[in-house]
């Protein structure tokens, strides 16, 4: 490479001799004897290469403005009205790393100033997020300016890459949706970012998969560094930046989803406009629909590009909460009911619902909170510390729910699940090998098992599609079949049980199916998930039940029972008696409901005797007498309808001892309590028809006491509103019997005015009328009750009570 | 000059320098431009005097307690770090697209420039594998300005062979690049 060639090399040799015969020789001269026409090059550098010269030393002001000898400028990458960027290397040879510095424009003299800015530079620093650009190194050069160094982002503009990449609305949204956990993580710490616009959104391509970071915190700073002196001080990029931020005035962390609706209005309307902060409202929303953008996404952008700061949505949480549910299906949020609480929680008087809702309880895994402060210290870890930290967020999310879920107090979780979440989206998917996978996998899972559990559907759909794509890589690795089936089956389950009470039908279906077959192939290729396979198909089986396929149901429950039946009842022996247990509950209410009635107390009795085994295995579990005492309910529950007073009276009995004794263990667990309230109720509907108004009082009114206990603790829930309402119906009606009807109609009329909010926001709901038809009847208010009671009667909701009620009041 | 013999680093590919040889050079390097800022070195427009450059830089460095006590090396030592940053900033106007019509003539120049000397480095590396001592004896003088005695000091050969040798190296580039 550096032979020069032949003749040169020959010249080269002649020149040398010449010179070595004479070395008074001129160069000029030797050179035209040599029959060379060629200069010399000028003695002198400057000369010949004044203008590099100058360019090298001269064009350069970043590293005297940074004032050290660390960075080396390799290029301007821009020069814009607030800030010189350049690209550059570290050179003091520590480590080979190509950065970015930016150089602010502003001047800082002060020393207040300056502190003021350094701390916010810090503040910046501290956020590892993989969403975020990384600040690495910054102070003041010469003349005050501020200088930030800052990681080099390799990846295009975001609305670049959109036109880059074909790709449809939902992945535009799910793009937006990972931008709003930056948001949000960066909000948190009371920074707003103040110039999100399309240059500022870079994606970054780890591994193969596409994730937005958010650059350029200058503005950021800028604003933070003057301080006080802030107000008034216009900054931003017209179209992008709220109306209050162009106006001067204070903003907060909504002027950044101003910017962002902005910014997804602008990605989705695919490069038709330079500046879809320019158009008119109207004009863009017109343009948007002319883009075929659903009609819902276009209302989110509206929301978040409101004129006034309260009117957007309250945080980037909020607005990834509805992107999420928007690409779910879901209702958004400003349409948002509570699903759960609606369809679950108000089923909760249904006994078939109630077991629904005890086994969710019982299937629920879960954690304790004493180690809350760790995991904020794990924000960046390496491979083997993630390992840890994933491993100490599995213990706290899997193993301690179950504790805490017996104890009530999942509320204690909800920040472990948040901090959790946080911890899980900073970690870098591009280091993680299978193993971190399937702990990552894990961790979401449990989380959204939590999420579920505290009413969060959309957050915990969201972990469920984390852990999902977390354990996609493992299901083609090899050797690694195991751990993917049985962390597959466990995932599906999780997320049927939310599914189910979202009333996703055949989503919910669709999940189990594969859950029994993922957990069947664990057991029959490695003889174990025997308890993930059994819990599919009993989730399946209940399933069945509720969508009325019986033939279906009684082969799911069959094989579960079969399943319960021939474990080895081992180590943790009561887990396979209360599994037996759930087993024989559920054959009864199929029998009950599909089969043999005949056959429904006998399975209920087994169902019982397999709870009393697992109390007499573990009776200090206290998952084990809450078991217990359902089945006790529940048989209560079949005798009564069947009539039988005396043996319905002694199950009833039973399950409110079982109940008190579950208060003494857990007084903290409303869920007990709900529990107790209704055995309460249900011992109390016994007593009534045996004519023993007086116990039938006193029970009543205990359940009452409970049931306004409730009601307060969770004031604005609905079913808590329900159940106190109906318990207010039932003594009501004991003590119109008795003869003080002057305080029955008090508490009826208390029921009805507690149901009348209720049913105006949920007027279709069956049970929320069946109560305040009874409470309008008792009253005598027919008039009001009348299309209540035509509709209950439609819908086959009048059981013997309600039919005697209207007898009673000859409204039959 | 302490312990690094700066013969042995005329080499200019940076993978063939040791960690201890990159430092010193980047030490160099950075006390040059330190220097350069100075206003007095930004008098004639964008021109640059190499030789006050190097000499300032000499009497900075003088202020230092350790590295380079002997003035000549020193000087050498600028004359590669130079050849180093110019080399390094003309492949990098390589890749520059400018659009600014405005610079257009200046930037011409800096283009021009940057081919003569991106020719000239290889040239040079050429004659270091005819003759290491031509091309360190050009390198010395050409980019740091040094005399031909001081040049013959650091390689400490006589002033006629350093004569002799400055002469060979400028015909035998001329001759290379006719």
């Amino acid at each position: 490479m550096n032979e020069p060639p032949g003749n040169t090399h020959e010249l080269w040799r002649r020149i040398d001799a010449a010179f070595d015969d004479d070395d008074s020789l001129d160069p000029e001269d030797c050179l035209r004897q040599l029959g060379i026409e060629a200069p010399l090059a000028p003695p002198a550098l400057q000369d010949r290469l004044g203008s590099l010269l100058g360019q090298a030393f001269e064009d350069e002001p970043p590293t005297a403005e940074i004032g050290g000898t660390r960075y080396r400028v390799l290029e301007r990458l821009d020069t814009g009205g607030q800030s010189d960027v350049y690209l550059a290397e570290r050179a003091d040879g520590v480590y080979a790393r190509t950065v970015v510095i930016k150089l602010l424009a502003a001047r800082y003299d002060q020393d207040t100033a300056r502190e003021q800015l350094l701390r916010e530079m810090q503040l910046l620093a501290d956020l590892g997020h993989p969403g975020i650009v990384q600040i690495l190194d910054g102070g003041f050069g010469a003349g005050g300016r501020p200088w930030l160094v800052l990681e080099k982002i390799d990846g295009p503009h975001i609305d670049a890459y959109f036109r880059q990449h074909a790709s449809d609305t939902r992945s535009v949204v799910r793009m937006f949706r990972e931008l709003c956990d930056a948001l949000r993580f960066v909000h948190l710490r009371g920074i707003v970012h103040m110039d999100i616009k399309p240059a500022n959104v870079l994606i970054r391509d780890i591994s193969g998969a596409a994730y937005p970071v958010l650059i350029d915190f200058g503005i950021a700073l800028e604003a933070a560094g003057l301080g006080q002196a802030r107000r008034g001080v216009r900054f931003g990029t017209p179209g992008f930046a709220a109306p209050e931020q162009l106006a001067g005035e204070a903003v907060d962390p909504r002027a950044d989803l101003y910017a962002l609706g902005i910014l997804l209005a602008q990605v989705l309307l695919d490069g038709d406009t330079d500046n879809a902060g320019r158009m008119t409202r109207d004009a863009r929303r017109r343009a948007l629909s002319a883009h075929g953008v659903p009609g819902d996404l276009v209302d989110v952008i509206e929301r978040c590009t409101r004129e006034h700061p309260e009117d957007r949505y309250a945080s980037a949480e909020a607005l990834r909460i509805d992107l999420d549910a928007w690409l779910n299906g879901f209702p958004l949020e400003a349409s948002r009911h509570r699903l759960f609480h609606v369809v679950v929680k108000a089923l909760r008087r249904h006994a078939l619902a109630a077991s629904v809702a005890a086994l969710a309880l019982f299937a629920g895994v879960a954690f304790t909170f004493k180690y809350t402060m760790d995991v904020r210290s794990l924000q960046s870890a390496t491979l083997a510390e993630k390992k840890q930290s994933d491993t100490l967020i599995n213990f706290m999310l899997g193993d301690l729910f179950e504790r805490l879920t017996d104890l009530g107090r999942i509320d204690l979780l909800s920040l472990v699940a948040d901090r959790s979440l946080e911890h899980l989206s900073q970690q870098d998917p591009g280091i993680m090998d299978d193993d971190a996978r399937l702990l990552t996998s894990a961790a979401y899972a449990n989380a959204g098992q939590v999420l579920d559990a505290l009413e969060q559907p959309t957050r915990a759909q969201h972990a469920f599609e984390q852990a999902a794509l977390n354990l996609a890589p493992l299901e083609q690795a090899p050797g690694r079949e195991r751990d993917w089936l049985r962390q597959r089956a466990t995932l599906l389950i999780l997320e049927s049980e939310s599914s189910a009470t979202e009333g996703q039908g055949a989503v919910t279906e669709t999940l189990l199916r594969e859950a029994v077959d993922r957990a069947g192939r664990l057991v029959d290729q490695y003889d174990e998930g025997h308890a993930l396979l059994w819990e599919a198909r009993l989730l399946l089986g209940w399933y069945l039940m509720e969508y009325d396929r019986p033939e279906q149901a009684e082969e799911q429950l069959q094989a579960a029972l079969e399943l319960a039946n021939t474990q080895q009842v081992g180590v943790e022996t009561h887990d396979w008696l209360i599994n037996r247990s759930h087993s024989w509950q559920a054959l009864a209410w199929y029998a009950y409901d599909y089969g043999d009635a005949a056959e429904a107390e006998p399975a209920m009795r087994r169902a019982i005797e397999q709870a009393e085994g697992a109390v007499a295995e573990a009776g200090d579990v206290i998952e084990t007498h809450h078991n217990l005492r359902i089945v006790l309910n529940q048989l209560a529950f079949m005798l009564t309808q069947e009539g039988r007073a005396a043996e319905a009276a002694a199950a009833a009995d039973r399950a409110i001892e079982t109940g008190r004794q579950l208060q003494l263990m857990a007084p903290q667990n409303l869920e007990y309590e709900r529990e107790l309230a209704y055995s309460l109720t249900t011992r109390g509907e016994i007593a009534e028809r045996q004519g023993n108004l007086e116990a039938a009082r006193a029970l009543y009114k205990e359940s009452l006491d409970i049931s306004r206990q409730l009601a307060e603790a969770d004031s604005g829930s609905f079913t808590a509103a329900n159940d106190l309402a109906i318990d207010l119906v039932s003594l009501g009606s004991v003590l119109a019997r008795i003869g003080t009807r002057e305080q029955a109609v008090a508490l009826w009329s208390e029921a009805s005015r507690l149901m009348t909010p209720v049913l105006a926001r949920e007027p279709d709901n069956k049970y929320y009328q069946y109560t305040q038809a009874t409470a309008l009847v008792h009253l005598g208010r027919y008039e009001e009750a009348r299309p209540l009671v035509d509709t209950l009667r439609d819908a086959g909701m009048d059981d013997e009570p309600f039919r005697e009620l209207l007898a009673a009041h000859s409204l039959d | 000059m302490d312990g690094l013999p700066i013969t042995e680093i005329v080499n200019m590919d940076p993978a063939s320098l040791t960690p201890e040889q990159q430092r010193t050079m980047e030490d160099v390097y950075q006390q040059l431009k330190s220097v350069a800022r100075g206003q007095r070195f930004r008098v004639h427009g964008r021109k640059i005097d190499t030789t006050a450059l190097v000499h300032e830089a000499w009497l900075k460095h003088r202020e230092k307690p350790t590295a380079f006590n002997d003035r000549n090396h020193f000087y050498a030592y600028c004359a590669l770090a130079m050849r180093h940053i110019l080399y390094n900033q003309a492949r990098r106007n390589r890749l520059v697209t400018f659009v600014d019509e405005a610079s257009a003539p200046e930037q011409h120049a800096v283009q021009d420039q940057s081919e003569f000397l991106i020719d000239l480095e290889r040239q040079l590396r050429a004659l270091r594998d005819y003759s290491p001592r031509l091309e360190k004896v050009f390198t010395y003088r050409f980019f740091g300005d040094m005399t031909l005695d001081e040049v013959a000091d650091v390689l400490t050969v006589s002033k006629r062979t350093a004569i002799r040798d400055w002469k060979k190296a400028q015909a035998m580039l001329a001759a290379a690049g006719a």
